[in-house]
């Protein structure tokens, strides 16, 4: 997984990005009859850094912070 | 930028695809509340555990947590909210349980961790729930969204908002209305509700409703129509099954307008004709690679008026978000992902479009 912060208008990343090996997200819980079920997602925005839920390589379920 | 591991969460089932759900606590500083099915027994008598942990995300420390075990019951959605008044957890489930049916329930968790029950709708044997949109609070209400299939699948499945008082445990259920599917935005003041409704009168297509937060009034409803492309596929002319279409759709704000700062909202579908793979199941990069299909881009005023159409065609799994007067998507066009920005008030094409990493 890449995570990367990028300028809005010019889609350049602004500082190098990072690579979370071997983890992944989560499963939308959502599917049959949502139009948006692939936009869950465990992130979350606290003090300019990214929080993230995701399985690592053991399939243990982890809270990484990023930034 | 750097990452760390800031928690592992206790798991004896752990999978993909497991229910979750996390928050904020209200009027603290990084008091993170997660609830999550950490142990699942598959062989009789079967039960799911839920545990929810408040973890303090400054050190990563956890501050608190408890567990339930829920006999016979297979939870398949988590949702989880809080209420600032009374210092409740609520958490909304969507699960399968011994009677053969689902239900949407909701639990309640006061400050010392007691859970008790706040609301269990079930299915009846002509209808089925599912999904669970979303769940928030409201005016010290809990506010549920769900659908309802059609009785035994003939005709329209419907909306429901379902809003039990905090205090009376009073429910009141509306329906909203129509739709096959479905997805529900809110914000403090408004409540969107997107719906794709089969053909009514030779006519398809999107329904795009505005509501207050609490859902008893609606402001307005308007179609919202597609782009039909010069290679318009004849699933969406003909008689064919309409459910054979690739649907997918967001909704972001949009650009303030002006001095008044009149809100304003950006919407994106893509539907494309997956019809061809019939027989077998496909991925979402298989289908973005179909050159049929078709989409729309707009931006709408708070009435719900077209102020912009994006000449651009967008791909499928459409995500934006609002950066100042700028829309920052990220879709799956033509098996690649892509990231691009869109000024709505400038132009009607994209400002920038950068193609991301050939293996994501």
């Amino acid at each position: 997984m890449r995570i990367s912060q990028r300028d809005a208008r010019t889609l350049a990343e602004v500082v190098p990005g990072e690579t979370l090996q071997g983890v992944q997200l989560l499963e939308p819980q959502n599917g049959s009859g949502a139009l948006d079920w692939y936009t869950e997602m465990d992130i979350a925005i606290y003090q300019g850094k990214l929080l993230l839920l995701g399985m690592n390589d053991s399939n243990q379920l982890v809270l990484y912070q990023v930034g | 930028m750097n990452s760390r591991a800031l928690y592992q969460l206790p798991c004896t089932t752990p999978g993909k695809e497991m229910a979750r759900a996390w928050q904020w606590q209200h009027a603290t500083e990084g008091i993170l509340a997660l609830v999550y099915v950490s142990d699942i027994a598959k062989w009789y008598p079967t039960s799911t555990t839920l545990t929810l942990l408040l973890l303090d995300v400054n050190t990563g420390k956890l501050l608190q947590s408890a567990s339930w075990t829920l006999p016979l019951v297979v939870i398949e959605t988590l949702r989880l909210i809080s209420d600032p008044l009374t210092a409740t957890w609520m958490i909304g489930s969507l699960e399968w349980r011994s009677d053969g049916l689902y239900h949407i329930a909701v639990r309640t968790v006061a400050p010392g961790l007691p859970v008790t029950t706040l609301f269990d709708e079930q299915e009846n044997d002509m209808t089925s729930l599912n999904p669970l949109y979303t769940m928030y609070a409201h005016e010290r209400k809990c506010v549920v969204v769900y659908r309802k299939s059609a009785p035994y699948f003939h005709g329209n499945s419907t909306i429901y908002v379902g809003s039990i008082d905090l205090e009376t445990k009073k429910e009141e259920h509306i329906l909203v209305g129509s739709a096959d599917s479905a997805m529900v935005w809110t914000d403090e003041r408004t409540a969107l509700v997107l719906a794709l409704n089969p053909r009514t009168a030779g006519i398809w297509g999107f329904q795009l409703s505005r509501y207050d937060a609490a859902f008893h009034t609606k402001d307005w409803q308007q179609e919202l129509y597609p782009r039909l492309t010069e290679t318009i596929t004849p699933v969406l002319q003909g008689e064919n099954d309409f459910e054979w279409l690739g649907v997918n759709a967001a909704i972001s704000p949009g650009p303030l307008l002006d001095e008044r700062g009149e809100a304003t909202w950006v919407v994106g579908a893509t539907l494309m004709d997956v019809f061809r793979f019939r027989g077998h199941g496909h991925t979402s990069t298989e289908a973005s690679q179909l050159p049929r299909k078709v989409d729309m881009l707009i931006w709408l005023n708070a009435a719900g008026d077209e102020l912009q159409r994006c000449s651009e065609t967008i791909g499928l799994r459409v995500q934006m978000c609002r950066v100042q007067s700028t829309i920052v998507g990220v879709d799956l066009l033509n098996g690649r992902w892509r990231l691009w920005n869109w000024t709505p008030q400038q132009a009607a094409s994209f400002q920038s479009v950068v193609w991301l990493d050939a293996s994501l």
